[in-house]
């Protein structure tokens, strides 16, 4: 018997043009806690999915216990042993935790009715192996997201799963809570059974896991064992080196003297946010860099009133500032271009006009009509001036292409003559010349004295544009670079090395 | 686990038996006049029950738990009486069985239209009413007579002269509205199917993952709606002895409304079988107090009313409720959470 359980060999998927894993390998150790390592894009949920059945692979093979395997479906994976708590648990909120436990394979009693005084007391003993001693009769959602955790965990278990894949298990956890769980999970290492453990707290990897592999654009970097990497290392391997122009557009740094326009104090929010110190000065190019929830977003939704902070204050020029919702920080001036445009930002069925103007309509109608000619010359305007690449302002936005649709939104807010732009991950997946072109409109944006605020992975694009970078990680501002110390080096350190090095402005 | 059974039972429909008890005490001391606490009077609210949807509410229950709206009911409730009536004619018991397999039928269709075809249940089951309507009157042009000792079965009395005021007895749909309520509380609570019912409303893709056929549970809800309907039309025309084109107008909603009276929630995964029976029951008690009120009051207002009551009965449930509800759990990272407000909305 091979000493792996999980063999997976040239793994290969494809989606509609986009080669998402390319030759990807990943091999588990009996008993062993695997992390699988990597940042957006780089391949571990697909990888994670192909395992559990949810997509088919491409090429490639998959050995599961000495056995060629396939899963076809979840529950195919689930009856081979390979059981996935998922960061949105599949639990039945409703319901008690012990009809959670056993929901789909019900034991029965002699007359085929669901034996529940059985359910309750395999439910008890279950958890109790798990050292977790609750109410099993109570619904689920009357417990703490960690439990629920444990209670899906222990219902992996009872279900004589071999291969436990945790996604993000840790990332709605409290310290202590964090640490129930590893309990857990060492447990499970002590029957043998192996884990698949996906987190962005490099300090939790290096506690709990034993080896790691390490993704990259849905490419294979390598699998190493934890006491042989350190967290430097193990950041740039998987951030990789920016090899395009490193030329940084800016030298020195010349806002020590400009009014601040936003200042944050001390921000806290749930777990994602542990007191945020950050100013932001007039036609400042501000980049936020850090690992994939490491609270940039957040702090961004922060700012723009999308998401209430528990604690702290922001300062608007000086004064203290409510911001309750978007339409305040609308109102104040800023903009923001999120993250995600499909979600958040695009209206895919309304032309380009309607998509510039929407936020600016306020203004741009009389008694309820709209200032047609007003409008149109506003659109012509941002659509020349952003280079927008449309037949017409009427054409249906769905039909751009990505670069043109981020500059859409850009011009959206461009019409509002912001203050503050908030830009997150403005130039993730578009093409080269309409990257360069954002690149470009950002600069042009600081030049006329607004402020922007970028989030980007791309620390070669920080390096670039920004004329301070803020570092953060597990929620705080470590370190802040200006001038000519910003090059990706330092970033990395500054990500890697953590809390010893801790620094407020 | 005694206090477990304690706490299952008395969550949901805690606030529904409160309104009853309300309801019926109110109604004992206002009506003290018109002896509304008379036992012919309680027969008489039952059999209105019992006639005129009470059933088409349990069935519906079933619908909703598992998220999924079920409108064709009253089209069942009717055309399998009007079915029975005439395939009866050829042999009685063929024309109970007939009856009977209107609403499987029906409610097989619509289970396969919206788990085969992905069609919402919202067009699914208001396509399968309009088509039902039409049978109706493709079959029959006019009311169909019942006949025969056995196709009246349902007319059959018990206790003759033991209860004043009903002197032939009581009509035996009382004890077999009591008889389903306990079946749907015993299959609910006691099969696999029960269990994977409220799992599929409370959380479908959950319960996918848990290897439980969604689909399946699906179908076999909407065929137990249809059943539960088309044994209703059935009984009704048995015991009236004839089996009436417009039976059953509109009592879809009026079974919706029950349900939501009796706190099963709209969006499936929450409510209980005892729930909806106190639903039904409130529903007809106030259905009767209407019958009190002066002359002057319309059947136009009382709908009004009764519109008004729904709602003020639902707001109070989701109120209770409201504080045994944790917030959801937040998406996690990599995902930022998904705004209701978006950017747009907001701008104004």
């Amino acid at each position: 018997m091979s000493e792996f359980l999980l063999e997976i060999k040239g793994l290969e998927k494809s989606f509609l043009g986009v080669h998402a894993l390319k030759g990807v390998s990943l091999k588990v150790r009996r008993g062993e806690v695997h992390a699988l390592m990597g940042e957006n894009g780089a391949g571990k949920s697909t990888l994670i999915k192909v395992l559990t059945g949810i997509y088919r692979k491409d090429g490639g093979s998959i050995w599961f216990d000495g056995k060629e395997a396939e899963a076809k479906t979840p529950m195919e994976a689930n009856a081979m042993g390979i059981s996935t708590i998922y960061q949105e648990l599949n639990l039945v909120p409703f319901q008690t935790v012990y009809e959670n436990l056993f929901l789909g394979r019900e034991p029965r009693t002699r007359f085929g009715r669901v034996d529940r005084v059985r359910m309750v007391q395999e439910a008890e003993k279950l958890l109790g192996e798990l050292g977790l001693a609750i109410d099993v009769t109570k619904s689920l959602h009357h417990y703490s997201t960690a439990i629920q955790q444990m209670v899906a965990i222990a219902r992996a278990v009872s279900s004589s799963a071999r291969l436990v894949i945790m996604d993000e298990p840790t990332s709605s956890l409290d310290t202590q809570e964090v640490q129930v769980l590893f309990r857990v999970i060492r447990q499970l290492k002590g029957r043998g059974i192996s884990v698949i453990f996906i987190s962005h707290k490099l300090d939790e990897i290096f506690e709990i896991c034993d080896r790691l592999t390490v993704l990259k654009d849905g490419e294979y970097i390598g699998d190493y064992d934890i006491d042989k990497i350190d967290q430097l290392r193990l950041i740039s391997l998987m951030v990789g080196r920016g090899t395009v122009e490193l030329k940084r557009n800016k030298q020195g740094y010349d806002f020590a003297g400009a009014r601040a326009i936003v200042c944050l104090k001390n921000i806290r929010q749930g777990m994602r946010l542990n007191g945020i110190h950050l100013t932001l000065r007039q036609g400042e190019v501000v980049g936020l860099a850090g690992l994939l929830g490491s609270g940039r977003t957040e702090l961004a939704q922060v700012l723009f009133g999308s998401r209430l902070p528990e604690e702290g204050e922001i300062f608007w020029w000086g004064e203290r500032a409510r911001l309750h919702s978007p339409a305040d920080a609308i109102r104040k001036g800023m903009g923001y271009c999120t993250e995600d445009r499909k979600v958040e930002g695009i209206l895919p069925h309304l032309s380009v006009k309607e998509n510039i103007t929407i936020a600016l309509l306020p203004r741009l109608s009389r008694f309820g009509f709209i200032k047609a000619r007003e409008q149109e010359r506003i659109v012509r305007h941002y659509i020349e001036r952003l280079n927008i690449k449309t037949p017409s302002p009427n054409q249906a936005i769905v039909n751009l292409s990505g670069g043109n649709q981020q500059k859409v939104l850009l011009a959206r807010w461009m019409c509002m003559h912001p203050k503050l732009m908030i830009l997150d991950e403005p130039t993730r997946g578009i093409d080269v010349g309409a990257k360069a072109e954002i690149e470009q409109l950002i600069r042009e944006l600081s030049e006329n004295g607004i402020s922007v605020l970028v989030i980007s992975s791309e620390i070669a694009e920080l390096e670039r544009n920004c004329d301070r970078v803020a570092v953060m990680r597990e929620g705080r501002v470590v370190k802040e670079l200006t001038g000519d110390d910003i090059c990706q080096d330092k970033i990395f350190q500054a990500i890697a090395g953590g809390s010893e090095r801790e620094e407020t402005v | 686990m005694r206090t477990a059974k304690k706490i299952y039972d008395s969550f949901y429909s805690r606030s529904t038996i409160l309104a009853f008890l309300l309801l019926v005490v109110a109604a004992g001391i206002l009506f003290a006049d018109k002896d509304f606490l008379s036992v012919a009077n309680v027969n008489n609210i039952l059999l209105k029950a019992a006639k005129n949807g009470g059933f088409l509410a349990l069935g519906m229950t079933f619908v909703i738990l598992c998220g999924e709206i079920d409108l064709s009911v009253g089209g069942v409730f009717a055309l399998s009486g009007v079915m029975m009536g005439l395939t009866g004619q050829l042999h009685p018991l063929l024309g109970i069985f007939c009856g009977l397999l209107t609403g499987v039928v029906s409610g097989y269709l619509i289970g396969f239209l919206v788990t085969k075809l992905k069609i919402s249940s919202w067009i699914a089951s208001l396509a399968m009413l309009f088509a039902l309507r039409g049978m109706i009157l493709i079959v029959a042009r006019r009311s169909v007579a019942i006949e025969g000792s056995i196709l009246t079965f349902a007319g059959a009395r018990l206790l003759p002269g033991a209860i004043p005021g009903a002197k032939s007895g009581i009509s035996i749909l009382i004890p077999l509205l009591f008889l389903v309520t306990f079946l749907c509380m015993y299959i609910a609570r006691h099969t696999k199917f029960g269990m994977g019912l409220y799992a599929v409303g409370g959380n479908g893709e959950a319960a996918r993952m848990m290897g439980i056929d969604v689909g399946r549970i699906k179908v076999r809800a909407f065929v137990l709606s249809g059943f539960i309907a088309a044994l209703s039309g059935v009984l009704l025309a048995s015991s009236s002895g004839s089996a009436t084109l417009s039976a059953g107008n509109v009592y879809e909603t009026y079974a919706i409304a029950m349900c939501a009276i009796g706190g099963v929630k709209l969006s499936g995964g929450e409510g209980k079988f005892s729930g909806t029976f106190f639903g039904i029951l409130i529903y007809f008690i106030i259905n009767t107090i209407f019958t009190y009120l002066p002359a002057g009051i319309s059947v136009h207002w009382q709908s009004v009313i009764m519109g008004a009551l729904v709602l003020v009965s639902v707001a109070i449930q989701s109120q209770v409720f409201m504080r045994y509800r944790t917030r959801p759990p937040e998406r996690q990272t990599g995902q930022k959470p998904r705004k209701p407000k978006c950017k747009d909305g907001n701008s104004a």
